[in-house]
């Protein structure tokens, strides 16, 4: 491949991995945050209130990081792939504008809410943090709208130069991937923020470092936050099941590619692990007709296989490894979360022994990666398209050199700024400070 | 007023407010930097709104003329790309001087630091700016050089008097220095930027520029005649808001000069019906949102968040 467009594509993965990150804090937090706080309101309850005051200061240091990130994601899209932005702007600059008003909204609310915890009635503030949430879902829901266009692009047809003509931009922007990929998303930017939430305080009682009635307040609430998440997680599930349906119907390469299937089958197999060689996947452990079933319902429903796809337009088959890293991780962190639930509604006592809350510790860093398979799922298993059957990546790239000096440098600068943000997480949030 | 010149302004005022809220986050760390001022109660990393408005710009520019993308892509990558890595760099140092350092261990350079990354972003995308109106990158010619000093000079008055005004102090001798700079720099290189592209830049939107230099430069001197209830400050911020506009409009009918038309490189079927859904569901959240924002900021001990 074209080193510039190896840069470019390795420089908006690193920015796009690292925004992710935040994305998914700055999606799930503000939820949470807002249901804590009305929580508190209606339970009369200040340590509620407290509890949701030191989230929402963490909440603002990765906020932090993540406007810078998403403002850099946004200009990197117009510099380093401008081919593909002035498609795609054409068609679904609709998107693009109103998730920029939708964090303009979360920007100035979010600042509004944290200068008046002290100024405004309770009933009032929390209605500012209603509305930073929902600008936050607005902001995620108008962005994922442009990555499902790109899965599924509709709305608009190609004259003989390629300009796009006869735009339809609602049928752009509700494209049929939409529903699912922003249902399957939201949820798990929800669940992994609450798992990592869920991970403070295990994390603290791993330690061993609070007061008694502090102990009590983390017990309590990372009983309410492991059933929180235990419901998300499951959620999630069935917004993946629904994806792959989709998939199967409308991106059958890509879960071709996901399951390392060559030829057009009935019944075919779900393959489990397994070393990916070339094309094929070697050594996994092949469950009978459970992808026909869970691609179409049916044990012997027929699922295309990658050979259907002319040679140039096939998916790379390492997305299996994304894929089953993905399925692993959502079915643990849910299993984990659950087992904490029922251990404490039993009363036994290993419910608060060190393996089960570094178990729970591990939910945290677990999602985070669930979240980065999904995403890298998506994105590789279009491969080779930016915009599925439309611009293929090599055409939506920039020919500016500079972008190869700026792939070697970023991911220094990010690594440095995700290590701060994780440093002053610790120094800023007070999360013990609110237990006690 | 054509649709074109309307988006324009459009993108004009977005980068305006930018280089306004910029303009205050370069006065904030001046007076971090100044001594007896290294509080870092002075600034608050909640003060990101502004990239927002950097990203509205921007993205309404890619949006609304979607076929100067390519070109803007292949000039302007290396000119940006000091505005990206300031920003990143600047987003550490703020976690670093807010959330990790301890207040009275803070270093004097990585103030400095702060400083610069703070100024270089807006710097850089006035370099973009330079661009669009002279068809050259700023280097490589001296009026490109004169041009960014004005706009140093600019960020940099006009955040001094932000800051002044803030704290109630009465302007300082060295605000009104470097304001005055500024305006004696707009007015006097606004002409010579329409001689240097061959009287090529409309008249009515330079001269409109170089008057309000005039009046502001005349509201700075009207302190020493004693007409003290003029707010220098709002005069500064009205024409930094001004100049983007101003000067988009004197550059038609290009986009970049000599090379680019507004009209070959308009496109914005899709952005245009934006606008107008945002404008109507959300400008009067985004207008209530800046209103509280603006109050509570006035009274606001960062201490507390």
């Amino acid at each position: 491949m074209d080193s510039v467009v190896l840069a470019a594509r390795s420089l908006v993965a690193d920015t796009l991995a690292f925004h992710l990150f935040f994305v998914l804090f700055g999606v799930g937090l503000p939820i949470m945050i807002a249901s804590l706080e009305g929580w508190s309101i209606f339970k009369k309850s200040p340590r509620a209130r407290l509890i949701a005051r030191s989230w929402s200061r963490a909440l603002v240091i990765l906020f932090i990081a993540g406007a810078i990130s998403g403002t850099i994601v946004s200009l990197q899209f117009n510099l380093i792939w401008p081919n593909f932005t002035t498609l795609a702007g054409k068609v679904v600059g609709v998107s693009f504008a109103l998730e920029g008003f939708a964090f303009l909204i979360e920007t100035l609310f979010l600042t509004i809410y944290m200068l008046s915890w002290d100024r405004f009635k309770p009933i009032w503030h929390w209605l500012i943090g209603c509305l930073v949430a929902l600008s936050a879902l607005t902001s995620a829901f108008f962005i994922t709208t442009v990555n499902a266009w790109m899965n599924t692009p509709r709305g608009f047809k190609l004259d003989a130069h390629g300009n796009p003509i006869d735009i339809n931009t609602r049928a752009a922007v509700f494209s049929p991937a939409a529903k699912t990929e922003i249902t399957h998303s939201v949820l798990a930017y929800l669940f992994t923020a609450t798992l990592c939430l869920l991970a403070v305080y295990a994390w603290m009682l791993w330690r061993r470092r609070l007061g008694p009635a502090a102990k009590a307040n983390a017990k309590r609430l990372m009983f309410g936050l492991a059933a929180v998440a235990t419901v998300l997680g499951l959620a999630v599930g069935l917004a993946g099941d629904q994806s792959g349906k989709f998939d199967a119907k409308y991106e059958p390469y890509k879960l071709a590619a996901a399951e390392g299937l060559q030829n057009t089958t009935s019944g075919a197999p779900l393959l489990v692990g397994g070393i990916v060689q070339g094309s094929q996947v070697k050594d996994a452990i092949r469950l009978p007709k459970l992808l026909s079933f869970l691609a179409t319902g049916h044990f012997n429903g027929t699922v295309q296989g990658i050979n259907a796809a002319p040679a140039d337009q096939r998916p790379p088959v390492t997305v299996h490894y994304f894929f089953d890293a993905m399925v692993a991780i959502g079915t643990v962190t849910v299993l984990i979360p659950l087992a904490y639930l029922v251990a404490r509604w039993r009363g036994w006592a290993w419910s608060h022994s060190k393996w089960l809350l570094g178990g729970l510790v591990a939910c945290a860093i677990l999602g985070i990666l669930g979240c980065e398979f999904g995403w890298m799922l998506t994105e590789f298993g279009r491969q080779p398209f930016a915009i599925r059957g439309v611009m293929r990546v090599s055409d939506a790239a920039t020919r500016s050199r500079s972008a190869i000096a700026f792939a070697e440098f970023f991911p220094f600068v990010y690594l440095t700024l995700f290590g701060l943000t994780i440093f002053g997480l610790k120094r800023g949030a007070k999360f013990q400070e609110a237990l006690e | 007023m054509t649709i074109v010149d309307f988006s324009v302004v459009l993108i004009g005022a977005l980068f305006g407010i930018y280089a306004v809220c910029a303009s205050v986050e370069c006065g904030i760390v001046l007076k971090m930097l100044t001594p007896g001022h290294a509080s870092r109660k002075l600034f608050t990393p909640l003060w990101e709104v502004t990239n927002v408005f950097l990203v509205f710009g921007f993205t309404a520019m890619a949006m609304l003329f979607n076929g100067a993308i390519n070109s803007i892509s292949h000039a302007l990558t290396t000119t940006l790309a000091v505005a990206l890595v300031s920003l990143l760099v600047r987003a550490c140092v703020a976690l670093a001087i807010f959330y990790i350092w301890p207040e009275d261990e803070l270093p004097s350079w990585l103030t400095w630091l702060l400083a610069a990354t703070t100024f270089l972003v807006p710097l850089s995308f006035a370099a973009a700016g330079i661009y669009l109106l002279s068809g050259q990158l700023f280097w490589s010619s001296w009026l490109g050089w004169v041009l960014e000093l004005s706009t140093l000079l600019g960020l940099a008055a006009t955040g001094l008097l932000f800051v002044n005004r803030r704290s109630g102090d009465k302007p300082r001798a060295f605000g009104e220095a470097v304001a005055g700079l500024w305006l004696l720099s707009l007015g006097c290189v606004l002409p010579l930027v329409s001689l240097h592209t061959n009287d090529r830049l409309q008249h009515w939107p330079l001269l409109a520029l170089v008057i309000s230099s005039g009046i502001t430069l005349a509201a700075l001197l009207a302190r020493y005649v004693e007409l003290r209830r003029l707010k220098l400050w709002f005069f500064a911020a009205l024409l930094v808001f001004l100049t983007p506009i101003l000067l988009g409009l004197a550059n038609r009918p290009d986009l970049i000069a000599g090379k680019l038309s507004l009209a070959s490189a308009y496109g914005a079927q899709a952005y245009g019906s934006a606008i107008v859904i945002g404008l109507v569901v959300m400008l009067p959240l985004i207008v209530l949102g800046g209103w509280l924002f603006w109050k509570l900021f006035s009274v606001q001990d960062s201490s507390k968040t």
